[in-house]
């Protein structure tokens, strides 16, 4: 069965992610209700603004199918938020893919945004890190995997074929995590 | 130039995320948790929203620090503010306030009539209003990192921000189309620099998002902008000078996420009660229009 990656555009920056997905010639969908979840291999959660998604997915009732998801999840600052157990800042219910508990904006304001090298698992090169008003993983579970790092802090984790990151691979060059994933 | 340098990734890394999302402009807190409870994806501080300071008159300058806030207390989402055009001051308080977002707004009095607040200066990222294209290249050639229509704000009409989100893309689509020899005297024409005539030449867009602004009334005005072009909406007075603002706030954001979805757009249009009046821009005297600051 070929890829079909789908990228949730309920809000957020999900044509970055379209963008990387167009460059790597891999077939993709904008998921914007639950009837488009049927034929997609892979599900990426963007960035952008998670009380918005709450809010929108809760109210046509696609939000469980979306923490339900079988295949492959990618999150991005946002994305990686939602797939968590567990969410600060302030307390909310994630869709418990991945046992950690994810806090929101823990880097500060948007004056505190950044971008930053740091390394990951799957390559020897450094990779370019980009931090809007990102969350940071204050508790990981046991059985969850780092991915990713810049300096001790871990920014990326992963669990069988869910995948977490406080940053934004989608807005740099480097395709790498969006290959790793379409792998998983 | 500056578009390439890490920082400025930064500043339109957060327009990024706000794409299909509704910005809300608000007064006070409760008006801002209103605006996150509906889904808002960031919201605008600011004293008097535009219908109020059209019907007010005197001088609209940058909301209290105070009120800029409280409101930062009550929600999670991007904070805006509003600082007047060129006053770079106000813009220099907002940044120590630590606002996520600075719109150089023709919505307040203007404090410079010839310049504009150069934004590069600035850590804090700007959005600024746009008629047309020459008028968007030279906001992004002072440092903005958004766009968005200027409209007509506090009209509650939206045929302004239409004739400008046509006048942009437009414009783009034309440029697409021109010889490398033609930018240059199509730079002079817009009165925009070359290099970003360059770039919309080689990538069929502007270097950063673009929104629309200024007379979004109804969800179907939000699906109208977003089917011309707009990436995202900033909803003014549509939203609190409405008979029923919890209502048509949600009802704004779902037809923002669903613009391309008719069946969603008319669900969502339902009963929502009475829209503000809105105004017929020909009634309104030329120097008392807000889009030619």
């Amino acid at each position: 069965m070929g890829i079909l990656a789908g990228v949730l555009a309920i809000q957020g920056d999900f044509k970055a992610h379209i963008r990387v997905f167009k460059k790597l010639g891999v077939a993709y969908k904008e998921i914007r209700s639950e009837k488009e979840l049927s034929d997609i291999t892979h599900l990426v959660v963007p960035g952008g603004e998670s009380t918005t998604i709450r809010k929108v997915a809760k109210s046509e009732g696609f939000w469980n199918r979306l923490a339900s998801f079988k295949g492959p999840v990618m999150g991005t600052c946002m994305g990686s938020v939602l797939m968590a157990k567990e969410i600060e800042s302030p307390k909310a219910e994630g869709w418990g893919m991945l046992d950690i508990t994810a806090k929101r904006n823990a880097y500060g304001r948007q004056i505190n945004s950044f971008t930053a090298t740091g390394k990951i698992a799957i390559s020897d090169e450094s990779f370019e890190m980009v931090f809007i008003r990102a969350p940071k993983f204050i508790r990981i579970g046991d059985k969850v995997k780092p991915i990713a790092w810049l300096g001790d802090e871990i920014t990326g984790v992963i669990s069988g074929n869910k995948m977490a990151l406080a940053f934004h691979p989608e807005l740099t060059e480097n395709s790498l995590l969006h290959e790793y994933f379409l792998s998983l | 130039m500056f578009i390439n340098d890490k920082e400025f990734k930064v500043k339109v890394g957060l327009a990024e995320m706000l794409k299909g999302g509704v910005i809300m402009d608000v007064t006070n807190a409760e008006q801002a948790r209103i605006a996150e409870d509906s889904g808002g994806c960031a919201v605008m501080a600011l004293e008097r929203v535009p219908a109020d300071i059209r019907a007010d008159g005197g001088v609209a300058r940058m909301a209290d620090p105070t009120i800029i806030e409280q409101i930062k207390a009550a929600v999670s989402i991007p904070v805006m503010a509003k600082t007047r055009i060129g006053h770079f001051a106000e813009a220099q308080v907002l940044e120590a306030l630590e606002v996520d977002f600075i719109d150089e707004s023709e919505v307040l009095t203007p404090a410079d009539e010839h310049n504009h607040i150069d934004k590069t200066k600035f850590k804090i990222p700007f959005v600024c209003g746009c008629r047309n294209l020459g008028e968007a290249l030279r906001r992004i050639g002072e440092g903005a990192a958004l766009l968005r229509t200027k409209g007509e704000a506090g009209s509650g009409n939206i045929v302004e921000a239409v004739r400008h989100m046509r006048a942009v893309v437009g414009a783009i689509r034309r440029i697409t189309t021109l010889d490398d020899e033609e930018l240059m005297t199509e730079a002079k024409n817009l009165g925009a620099p070359h290099e970003l005539v360059k770039y919309v030449k080689e990538h069929g867009k502007l270097p950063v998002p673009n929104f629309a602004a200024g007379g979004i009334a109804t969800p179907a005005d939000a699906s109208l902008m977003m089917q011309l072009g707009a990436e995202s909406v900033f909803v003014g007075s549509g939203i609190f000078k409405s008979s029923d603002p919890k209502r048509r706030a949600k009802a704004i954001v779902l037809a923002t996420t669903h613009y391309s979805d008719p069946k969603i757009v008319a669900e969502a249009s339902k009963s929502l009660g009475l829209a503000m009046k809105g105004l017929d821009i020909k009634q309104i005297p030329e120097d008392q229009l807000l889009q030619t600051r």
